[in-house]
């Protein structure tokens, strides 16, 4: 009886004009969407690795100059471009994906606000994402709001049930009819969407992370096909029905994702941009600072030192006092920046808890935090490569430092290094969160999305049992 | 096979249906006829299911409504004032999609000797019920009674809105069924056709069955049963 039902239903929708007309327009926005994704993608992916190769030669290669003069001249890294990007491009475009190194700061490429995922202006782009997240569930409800409620307002639950039919066998013919519904369209989209990995070369470990964002997005669409079936039988007419469902989809798909972010930033303010560099000066002026020598770190610095190598000048020290003394204050500045750059991590990791609340109450967002950790494009994983690169930095200035204080005199600051020194340099090697730590991340945030699917199937049966003929 | 013990049906402060007492035999149809609201429908539905009723029991060939609501249904068919279906499916589609449900997978020639005993044309029955007259959606609605060879028949006002003709093709296919030993209630405004059909004629006001009128040798006249249905109200 359920198969019945359900091919009924499938039959039903594809006999309508407006499945057709919906197919075609998501359809045309689907590819528009998957071609421009991958076209960025792929040309983004290119000037990455180029400039990444460009930037590695121009630190190789760079003029002959003091090994510290090399730490101001700076060198860039870049966050790799990972397969699925294309599909679903998270904060890439908020954060930026290139960061520029150098002696006593760390610079944090764009450390503001956008850093915060969902936006309206993340509505805005047309990705393969947002067809999948927003407009397939916009067809789901439009298939599926009188589902019940047209047959209960129209008389035909009421044959149906002297036929003898299950209010359950009608709940789940009419899903499995909406599955196949939202299949039909749906699985090419998917098949449409591995094209882009076959183009890129991707590994199987990407494949892996692409069938798994595939199953998080059928659990979403399943969440919405529950949905719109409970609000069928709750409203019981077609035309409250529509409202309801409607209503549901701006409150899971816009207001809930939207709010979530202004709400988190009231209740947890990140400090304002100019306050934050502020605080980081003063805090900077309370230690050694390298180039100075005069401030009264530096000189108890000296004191102390001189005293414990029992010499009476710098000139006397076993090292170059320079390069010592230069790596003192960028251990300083490192933990200067350190310090406050956890303080404002910690702020943005309490927005985040606010809004991975809301994923309780919109499976929009809790697809959307899925997804893009799936996809390489998350919050975490650009965190991870900004520390990453913060700990690559500290890395190679040392190195630098080091060889000022070993192999330069003190007061020679007119030695150089050439391209053979620069290019034994340590190199940048970001390895990405492995998959494992990835997937064993994100098995909470796959539960509460199953326990959504679970959930609103149940409440929907209720409706179904519930609902009244007459 | 139709059978209600004291059925009572009470909507807040208002009764809907007072202590009905029925039997109806196979081969028997009985008519009610009663102004609106007087519970000719609410019958029906507590027959149906649809409705819980309050107090008394409904009986299809003897299983109680209540306790065997999908078991209860094999026995029964039922057609509605306005039969709608599913305007995108044709009428073959739409009995086959219905006999299914219920249970049934009639061969496609089968499905066509239901139509055409129900008085639709084979190749009306190919055409999508979005371009039927709702005489022919009510065709089908009877074709679909036909498809479950039902024991009990329950009709609530079939022939409102019908053409003369159809109606009274309606009239003649109730006698054959009446003839195979079905049992069928009916609820109508239609005098006439009571008249024609029926072997009991029940008048119902402000839910009772006030009075009952036997028709078994079609002994009664139209114009009797109006004077008594006149006085009744």
């Amino acid at each position: 009886m359920i198969l019945t039902i359900a091919k009924q239903e499938l039959r039903s929708s594809l006999r309508e004009g407006r499945f057709k007309m919906a197919v075609i327009l998501l359809s045309g926005l689907f590819l528009l969407s998957l071609f421009g994704a991958y076209d960025y993608y792929a040309s983004l992916k290119k000037q990455h690795e180029e400039a990444a190769g460009t930037a590695r030669r121009q630190w190789d290669n760079q003029e002959e100059k003091n090994p510290h003069s090399a730490a101001h001249y700076g060198t860039y890294v870049f966050k790799p471009i990972y397969p699925l990007s294309y599909f679903d491009r998270g904060v890439d475009g908020f954060t930026g994906n290139t960061l520029f190194l150098e002696g006593h700061r760390s610079n944090q490429s764009k450390f503001n606000a956008a850093e915060d995922r969902s936006d309206f202006a993340r509505l805005a782009s047309l990705t393969p994402a947002f067809v999948l997240g927003v407009l397939v569930p916009l067809l789901i409800i439009v298939l599926g709001f009188n589902a019940a409620a047209a047959d209960r307002e129209n008389g035909n639950l009421r044959l149906l049930m002297a036929q003898g039919v299950k209010p359950s066998a009608l709940f789940w013919g009419k899903s499995l009819g909406l599955w196949a519904a939202t299949l039909s369209i749906a699985l090419p989209f998917f098949m449409a969407g591995a094209v882009g990995l076959l183009a890129s070369g991707a590994d199987n470990e990407h494949w892996l992370r692409y069938a798994l964002i595939l199953l998080v997005y059928m659990a979403y669409f399943g969440c919405f096909i529950h949905l719109s079936l409970l609000v069928s039988a709750w409203a019981g007419r077609p035309n409250v029905s529509l409202v309801g469902a409607l209503s549901l989809w701006v409150l899971i798909c816009l207001l809930v994702p939207k709010g979530a972010v202004n709400f988190a930033r009231q209740l947890h303010p990140a400090p304002p941009w100019q306050a934050y560099h502020d605080a980081i000066k003063e805090d900077l002026k309370k230690g050694v600072d390298g180039h100075d020598g005069t401030d009264v770190f530096s000189k108890k610095l000296q004191e102390e030192t001189l005293k414990k190598y029992g010499v009476d000048s710098v000139q006397h020290l076993p090292f170059n006092w320079a390069g010592f003394v230069m790596q003192k204050g960028e251990e300083h500045e490192t933990y200067v920046f350190q310090k406050h750059k956890t303080k404002l991590l910690e702020v943005y990791q309490r927005q985040r808890q606010v809004h991975q609340l809301a994923a309780f109450i919109s499976p929009y967002v809790l697809t959307g935090i899925l997804s893009q950790r799936l996809a390489g494009t998350d919050v975490d994983t650009y965190f991870d490569f900004l520390a990453a690169a913060e700990r690559y930095r500290v890395q190679l200035v040392g190195e630098l430092n080091q060889d000022l204080t070993d192999n330069f005199k003190y007061g020679d600051w007119g030695g150089t290094r050439g391209k053979e020194f620069f290019a034994k340099n340590v190199r940048f090697d970001y390895q990405p969160p492995a998959f494992n730590d990835v997937l064993s991340g994100i098995l909470p945030s796959m539960g509460i999305l199953f326990i959504w699917l679970t959930i609103s199937g149940l409440i929907a049966v209720l409706f179904f049992n519930k609902m009244k003929p007459v | 096979m139709i059978s209600a013990k004291q059925l009572t049906k009470h909507y807040s402060d208002q009764v809907a249906l007072n202590n009905l007492t029925l039997d109806i035999a196979p081969g028997e149809i009985f008519c009610l006829l009663g102004q609106n609201g007087a519970g000719k429908t609410t019958t029906i539905n507590c027959f149906l299911g649809f409705v819980q009723p309050t107090s008394g029991q409904a009986f299809i060939n003897g299983l109680n409504v209540t306790e065997h609501p999908i078991e209860s249904k094999k026995y029964l068919a039922y057609l509605p004032e306005v039969v709608v279906l599913y305007p995108n499916l044709t009428g073959l589609e739409n009995l086959d999609y219905f006999s299914r449900i219920a249970g049934f997978r009639h061969e496609k020639n089968e499905l066509v000797m239901c139509l055409e005993a129900a008085g639709l044309k084979e190749e009306d029955g190919m055409k999508r019920v979005s371009a039927y007259s709702k005489g022919m959606r009510q065709k089908v609605g009877i074709a679909i009674a036909l498809a479950k060879k039902a024991k009990a028949l329950f009709l609530d006002e079939p022939t409102s809105g019908l053409d003369p003709k159809a109606s009274n093709d309606f009239s003649e296919l109730l006698l054959e069924l009446k003839k195979d030993g079905i049992a069928a209630l009916m609820a109508t405004h239609d005098i006439f056709r009571a008249k024609d059909v029926a072997n009991r004629i029940g008048i119902m006001k402000d839910g009772r069955l006030v009075n009952i009128l036997d028709n078994n040798k079609n002994s009664l006249h139209a114009k009797e049963i109006e004077e008594v249905y006149l006085q009744t109200i």
